[in-house]
This record gives C-alpha cells, sequence and structure tokens, in this order.
C-alpha cells in the first residue's frame, strides 16, 4: 500500500474472471480528504491478476464522513482511465433549496448503481444522517465500464471543492458483475485445459449456480464440455 | 445602493454569479426562485388556537393626537388632581418658531413659551426628538410637558406660530389621568378593494359611558393621499365607522370621540391604525381537486380567480363524522397561482401520514375548514370558505414512517415560489461559505444594532437601512443576504425576529442547515425587542407620518391587528425555534419612559417601541423582561442590543 499525501482516497480491485460472476472488494480505513483543495490525489493499489471476465455491471459502496456533502465530488476511475461522476457537489447549482451551497447534510453511506430508482443528485434532506444512504443512482452512469477489463487498480477520488468544512473517507467497496470472454477458462488461468475439463466433469449433473454450468441452464453436461473442448488452449 | 458581485467557480465550466448572496444570471436578469415550504401543524395547534383564522380584537385609547391649525386649541379636561402629559410636535427646526401655550380654567397660562407657572399645577418640560423611532434624518422636535394638575376644569393646548420658520404643522398629544378609554375593533379583518371596511368603536370606562354618533369623527386616507367617503352610524351601545376602500394599498384611519365630563370640560379620545387593502379579484371559487403525489401524499388544488403571481394558502383537514369530528392537521404553503385566464389554481400539499397520526380509518370522509387565501403582499385574509369536502381518507402505506418534524417542515425541496423583491443587501465582504451568526436589525433602522464584536466567529451583519417591508419581503431580503453563507443562526432585534421567523416558517434557507456551535449551543432565532404581536406605534407612527412625512413608510405586519393576521399563519413548531427577550425603562420616581413620544400610545411597561405584553410570543421561548433598557440609541435607557450579559448568552447559545 503507497500513501501521497496530496491524494484523497483510492481502491483497488482485484477480480477473479469467472463466468457471470460478481465479486466485491473493499477497502477499508479513513482517509482525510484535504478541504477545499481542487486535486484529490490519494490511491491505495493493490495488484491483480490477468483474466478474460469483461465488467457487465459495476456498483460500488462508499462512506464519508463529512458534515456538508455538498462540498464532495466523488468520482470512480477504473485501471484504464475511464472515469465515471459518482457526485457532483450534490444540490448545485441550486436557485432554491438546498441552497447555493449545496446540501448542507452530513456524511455518506450510500451504494451507487446504475439499477437504483433514486437519483443520488436529487436526495438531500436536512433531517437525515447520512444524508446519503440506501442504493441510489450516480450522477453518471456506471455502465461506462461495461464491457472492460475488471483487472487493475481502481481508484476512488473524493474531492473537497469548496473550504470551511473537512471531512474523511472511509471504507469503499466495489462489487464487479463480471461475464467471460473465454467461457471454458473455468479457473481464470488464461488457457483452458485439463484443469477446466476437470471441473465440468467433478460437476457433472444437476446444478444450480455452479461456474461449471456454463450456459446456465442448471445442468453442467455435454453442451458445457464441448464449450471446454472447443475454447481449448491458450485464451484470445 | 452598494452592492458587491462575486463569482464563484462552482463546477468546472460552469460559473454562477452570486450577487447579494443570491445566484441569478446577472444582476436580477432573471428573478430567482425561492424554495417554499409546504408547511403542515399537528391537530393540537388547531385545538389551541394557534392557526386558528384570525379574529378582530378590541384595541384601547386613552391619548389624544390632535393637528393643531394655527392658533386652534385643543382642549382637555381635567375631572381629578392628577397627572397631565402633553407633547407637541413640530417640523424639524421649528421648535424655537413656535410658543406652546397651556391654559388652565381660570385663564392661567400655565406654558407660556418658554415660561411657567406653577399656579394650577406643577409642571416639568423636557425637550427631545422621535428621530429614534424612525432611524436616520428624521428627527421631528418635541416639547413635552408633565403637569401634576391641580385645578379642575377645560384646559386648553395652543400653537401659536411666532416667526416665520413656524410652517407647521403643529400636533399636540395629550394624555390625561381619566380613566377613560376610547375602544375600536374591525369588525373584519378581510381589507379588501370594492368592500367595506368597518370598525366598531365605543367608550370603555367606569361608568356606562354611551359614544354619542354625533360626537364621533372619522378619517380614512388612502394610498393617494386622498379621503375616502366615511360613514359613522349609531349601532346599539357603540358606533361604527364605515368606508370603501377603491384601490389596493395603504390605508391610515383616525377616529376621534369626545364626551363631556361632569365638569363640563370635554374628554378627547383618537385612535390612529393602519390597514393593507388588498386587491379585488383574489378568490376561492370552491372546487378542490385531489391529486395523489405518491403512496403517502397527495396534492390539494384549490381553483382559484385573481390576477396575482401567488398566495398563500391555508386549510385544515377534519374528518367529517357529524357527530365527533376530529381534527386531523393544518396545512399551509405560500403557493403559485398557475393556469390561464379561464382556470386558475393554487395547491396545497397533505402528507398523509398525519391520517395516521389522528388515528383515522381508511375511506373515513374528510372535510377541510377554515381554507383561506391571503394576499401574498400584505398577508391579508381575502377569502375564506368555512367548510369544503374533500372525500374518503386514503392512508399511507403501513410502512410509512411517521416523521413529525419532517412532516411539519415539509417535504425537503418544497416548491418554488416567485421571488417578490428587486431590491437586495450588500453581501459581507469576508467568509463567505461560512456557518455564521447573522445580525439582523429591525423596521427603518440605520443598522446599528447588537455590536458583532459581542460574537465570535464569523458573523454577518445584514444591512438594508431605512426601509419599511412587510415581513415576508424581509424574510425574502434576509435569504438572499443569508445565501452567501452556507447555514446560520440569527441574532435579531426587533422586527428582525418576525423576519426570520417568517424565513424559517415559509422558506429553506440557511436556517435549516444551522448546526450546534462547538460548545452544544442550537438556538435557531434569538430576538430582543420584537413586536410579536405588533406595537400601536405602526398605526400612530403611520398617521404622524402622513403629517410630517416619514423616510421609511409603515409597515402593517408590524400593527396589532397584521401581527395578528401574520401570527395566524406561524405554527408552534416554528415558534418554538425561537427564543426573546423583552425589555423597558428603568421605573424610578418621577414621569420615566423611553421615549417622550411613543409613551403616549404604549402600554407600561415598554421599551419605546413594544410593550412587554406585545413582545410575547406563545409557544416559543420566553427568555424574560429585563428594565432600564430601551429599543434603540437616543431613548431614555441604553439600546437594548447592547446589553453585554445577554449578548454573551445569544453567542453562547447560537446555532451557526
Amino acid at each position: 500500500m503507497r500513501h501521497d499525501l496530496n491524494t484523497a482516497t483510492a481502491l483497488v480491485a482485484t477480480l477473479l474472471a469467472t463466468s457471470a460472476s460478481a465479486d466485491t472488494l473493499c477497502a477499508s480505513g479513513s482517509t482525510p480528504i484535504p478541504d477545499g483543495g481542487g486535486a484529490a490525489n490519494r490511491s491505495i493499489v493493490v495488484a491483480t491478476p490477468t483474466s478474460t471476465s469483461v465488467i457487465t455491471d459495476a456498483v460500488v459502496t462508499v462512506n464519508v464522513t463529512h458534515p456538508w456533502v455538498g462540498d464532495l465530488r466523488l468520482v470512480l476511475k477504473h485501471p484504464s482511465g475511464v472515469e465515471v461522476v459518482l457526485l457532483d457537489r450534490l444540490g448545485i447549482p441550486s436557485v432554491g433549496f438546498p441552497g447555493p451551497w449545496g446540501c448542507g447534510g452530513a456524511d455518506i453511506a450510500a451504494t451507487f448503481s446504475d439499477a437504483a430508482t433514486i437519483d443520488a443528485e436529487t436526495t438531500c434532506s436536512t433531517t437525515a444522517t447520512p444524508v446519503l444512504a440506501g442504493v441510489l443512482k450516480p450522477f453518471a452512469p456506471l455502465s461506462v465500464f461495461d464491457g472492460l477489463a475488471p483487472q487493475g487498480t481502481w481508484m476512488l477520488v473524493a474531492t473537497d471543492e469548496a473550504t470551511i468544512d473537512a471531512g474523511a473517507l472511509g471504507q469503499v467497496c466495489l462489487t464487479l458483475v463480471t461475464a467471460s470472454v473465454c467461457p471454458g477458462d473455468l479457473d481464470a488461468t488464461g488457457v483452458v485445459d485439463g484443469a477446466d475439463l476437470g471441473i465440468v466433469l467433478g460437476a457433472w449433473g444437476e446444478c444450480v449456480e455452479c461456474s461449471a454450468d456454463i450456459d446456465q441452464n442448471g445442468a453442467v453436461n455435454g453442451a458445457d464440455l464441448a464449450i471446454v473442448l472447443g475454447a481449448w488452449g491458450a485464451c484470445r | 445602493m452598494r452592492r458587491h458581485t462575486r463569482v464563484i467557480v462552482v463546477r468546472a465550466g460552469l460559473v454562477l454569479f452570486l450577487c447579494g448572496g443570491v445566484l441569478a444570471g446577472g444582476l436580477h436578469a432573471q428573478q430567482p426562485l425561492l424554495a417554499a415550504r409546504d408547511i403542515s401543524a399537528p391537530a393540537s395547534d388547531i385545538i389551541s388556537g394557534v392557526v386558528a383564522p384570525p379574529a378582530p380584537f378590541e384595541m384601547h385609547s386613552t391619548h389624544a393626537m390632535i393637528r393643531l391649525t394655527r392658533d386652534l386649541a385643543a382642549p382637555f379636561a381635567v375631572t381629578v388632581p392628577g397627572r397631565v402629559a402633553i407633547a407637541v410636535i413640530v417640523p424639524p427646526g421649528e421648535l424655537a418658531a413656535w410658543k406652546v401655550e397651556i391654559r388652565a380654567p381660570d385663564g392661567t397660562r400655565v406654558v407660556d413659551g418658554d415660561a411657567t407657572s406653577d399656579r394650577a399645577g406643577r409642571v416639568a418640560v423636557s425637550n427631545g426628538d422621535i428621530g429614534a423611532l424612525f432611524g436616520d434624518g428624521l428627527e421631528w422636535n418635541v416639547r413635552r410637558f408633565d403637569i401634576d394638575a391641580r385645578m379642575l376644569g377645560s384646559w386648553s393646548v395652543r400653537c401659536v406660530g411666532i416667526a416665520a420658520e413656524a410652517q407647521g404643522p403643529c400636533v399636540a398629544l395629550i394624555e390625561d389621568a381619566h380613566n377613560v378609554a376610547l375602544a375600536a375593533q374591525w369588525q373584519s379583518f378581510r381589507f379588501v378593494s370594492g368592500n367595506p371596511i368597518a370598525m366598531n368603536v365605543s367608550w370603555r370606562a367606569h361608568d356606562a359611558l354611551v359614544l354619542d354618533a354625533s360626537h364621533v369623527d372619522a378619517a380614512v386616507i388612502g394610498p393617494n393621499g386622498m379621503a375616502l367617503p366615511v360613514d359613522i352610524a349609531a349601532q346599539g351601545d357603540h358606533v361604527v365607522v364605515t368606508a370603501t376602500p377603491t384601490e389596493a394599498g395603504r390605508h391610515t384611519l383616525t377616529i376621534q370621540a369626545t364626551t363631556i365630563a361632569l365638569n363640563g370640560a370635554p374628554i378627547v379620545r383618537t385612535i390612529e391604525t393602519l390597514i393593507d387593502v388588498a386587491a379585488s379579484g383574489l378568490q376561492l371559487t370552491g372546487g378542490v381537486a385531489r391529486i395523489a403525489s405518491d403512496a403517502a401524499s397527495e396534492t390539494l388544488e384549490f381553483a382559484m380567480t385573481g390576477t396575482a403571481d401567488s398566495v398563500v394558502l391555508a386549510a385544515e383537514v377534519w374528518t367529517a363524522d357529524t357527530t365527533d369530528p376530529v381534527p386531523v392537521c393544518w396545512l399551509a404553503t405560500i403557493a403559485p397561482l398557475v393556469g390561464n385566464e379561464l382556470s386558475k389554481s393554487a395547491a396545497l400539499a397533505f402528507d398523509r401520514r398525519w391520517l395516521r397520526v389522528a388515528g383515522v380509518r381508511e375511506g373515513t370522509s374528510l372535510e377541510l375548514r377554515h381554507v383561506r387565501v391571503h394576499d401574498r403582499r400584505t398577508w391579508g385574509v381575502v377569502d375564506m370558505i368555512d367548510a369544503m369536502p374533500l372525500g374518503p381518507a386514503v392512508l399511507p402505506p403501513n410502512d410509512a414512517v411517521v416523521d413529525i418534524d419532517a412532516m411539519e417542515r415539509g417535504r425537503a425541496g418544497g416548491h418554488s415560489a416567485p421571488m417578490t423583491i428587486s431590491e437586495l443587501p450588500p453581501a459581507d465582504d469576508a467568509a463567505p461559505g461560512n456557518h455564521a451568526l447573522l445580525i439582523v436589525h429591525g423596521y427603518c433602522s440605520g443598522g446599528v444594532t447588537f455590536p458583532p464584536s459581542a460574537f465570535t466567529g464569523p458573523v454577518g451583519v445584514f444591512l438594508d437601512i431605512n426601509q419599511a417591508k412587510s415581513n415576508d419581503a424581509f424574510a425574502q431580503t434576509l435569504l438572499a443576504y443569508g445565501n452567501q453563507y452556507k447555514s446560520y443562526g440569527v441574532a435579531a432585534h426587533s422586527q428582525g425576529g418576525l423576519a426570520s421567523l417568517h424565513l424559517y416558517t415559509f422558506y429553506w434557507s440557511g436556517l435549516d442547515w444551522a448546526k450546534p456551535n462547538a460548545t452544544g449551543g442550537s438556538r435557531l432565532i434569538q430576538s430582543v425587542g420584537s413586536p410579536y404581536q405588533g406595537t400601536p406605534l405602526a398605526g400612530n407612527l403611520a398617521i404622524l407620518g402622513q403629517i410630517f412625512g416619514t423616510g421609511c413608510g409603515s409597515v402593517t405586519d408590524l400593527s396589532p391587528a397584521g401581527a395578528t393576521i401574520w401570527l395566524s399563519t406561524i405554527p408552534t413548531w416554528a415558534r418554538q425555534k425561537v427564543w426573546y427577550w423583552t425589555t423597558s425603562f428603568f421605573d424610578g420616581p418621577g414621569f420615566d419612559y423611553c421615549n417622550i413620544v411613543s409613551d403616549f400610545f404604549l402600554t407600561d411597561p415598554d421599551d419605546g417601541v413594544v410593550e412587554k405584553f406585545r413582545g410575547q410570543l406563545p409557544s416559543a421561548n420566553n427568555m424574560g423582561h429585563t428594565t432600564g433598557w430601551c429599543h434603540v440609541e437616543g431613548m431614555a435607557d441604553p439600546p437594548q442590543c447592547t446589553d453585554a450579559t445577554r449578548n454573551a448568552q445569544i453567542n453562547a447559545q447560537a446555532a451557526r
């Protein structure tokens, strides 16, 4: 883990590629968010193995303690540099409620998901703490990550863009749903080989949500065996 | 007006202009919208009458204000030995040009210019001005005579011009020792152009004194300065004074009544008051539509006529049971008036969770009571329907959480309402975006209230000097100023307390974001000398202003009647956010008062502007009454905002 004093926060998620699987990885701690600074550059890096899966859905849970959430901008960065803005100065711009300084509620303990029905940018309450909680739709869609490889260093950047109030970034959890682009590579080694064949044969028969049921028809059978044999060799 | 324009980059690629604290696309190129609350109050506020439709009450006067034309004497009676106070008011710089004569019944000149005689009674003379009541620029000269009158009979006071500078006018204020009051009561608080306004007038005395209509004179002056025709008629044991305003705007009413004491001396009393007449046409047409907003709330859309851009709506929700009706809640808001020439409406939000709080069953018939429309400019009630059927109750889902605080203050964000002010106060130069304590002055203030040095941390000094604004316009101005801060608590003086309470009640603002300070102080609004129930001075000074001219103008919300109407829209939950103090002059031997003139109009104890009893805000936090402090500078005792002990408490307890 490497600390950079000018950085607010980062998270790296390491993912193992499986066929249509979901993994959640969390990075804990409490990292001060510099108050009123324009840039926030602090990261935590975790090395990841290679995989042949691609992202089909991304969900991120963010915990922040901050007395004035309207100061904050949250961005989730893909290892390739692709960014999604989760939250952008909640409540700004506004000519009425919550006022020109954005939402004055405190703290975030929210999960950002494209599937949410409540838009985070319209959620502000003068009474609720944390002011952002539950499952919320991000400022920009997380589907931007769809089709990208999950591996590498993910980073969540929290920026405090106004002075006076300061806070800290707490635990961040990233859940990535992936689908394999090398469906026979059940052990995610980058090669379809005897180990994968063994997984299929070992799970033969009725099976619910098991990784060997590559075509997800509820049974490990000849069709799954054919997929393994057809993809034999190194994944491309 | 000095104006600061500050540019703040709040998001990459987006620049917003903060003009006097308000976000706008330039200097008012477009009026910003306000976030108006959809407020509610529990059934207890209906039962207690806190939000009941305002009812007229009886006003009393024990003084006479008489305009003296050149050499005309104003008579007054002395039937028992006692104190008589007389003040003579002349325009600035004319005091030396006038000679005041006060004659005893035997013709003795008790006062003859600078000479006094104690033959008929001991005389004390004091000079002063009443500029302190009006802020900067108006210092009408006053000479006051306090007489321990011994000689019984008919006395008189006269202004005699003795120099060319005596251009006048000259007004005499007389307060004698007779226990006789002129009582007056509006028949209705509905002041709408084209509709008659009527006031019942009678004597209040130990003996059964009947007011003779032939001894009553009255004048109603409209906003154009013209007198309206007035009808004065006996009706039972009282006299009814009636006039019909023909245009909207501020009207003043003066009534003078005379009775004859047993010794033949005339006893004169006057009442001076003001009302704000609303334009005609703003009416409910009787229809209400229910539109589900979500599973737990609905919108009540009232069909209306009128041309205003927004109105103040209020209504009570009851069960319609004929034998045992149950109050459910009270609803109110500032609502845009939407639609076209053929069909207009304004809406109230009804949070169905109140049905669960009141124990109402699904399908129970509901009705609305006291559905009232207030004109937003005058805050007067322009229309009211006593009862309207609402249909069956639709309960919220079982999992709808009852959160009384959130239900009272309304859904976060409320709805947009048009801003009605155009002039905004200047912003401060320091600490934008901070959490501040705002110092808010009152009506017609020169800006000197609490010393900022009495408070720690970021302090915002609201300055909108020499203004006379309604509580609503004042609140909008305060909101615009306050927007330079993220959040704030308020230390308010005089009308500043009413405006702050109005802001908190009807709009979302930085007050909603105020948080406890470092030592835990969490008071939102702390006020000193605020006339929550009005002050008679509003009417008295309006009349004097018509005679002498005023720099600020008058504010109907500050009159007892106007304050009563306004307070009927302020529920308990909002009042509970106010901590208030009252003060009065130190009452020692002799004649004591805070102000040489306002003493004639106010009931002791008072601070020179606000009487102790009308400074009370029921349901709020009464922090007590202290003596030796007057309303503002220039009065007999130090200004109440300079009490260091209280200011230290305000500082320690203020949310920010």
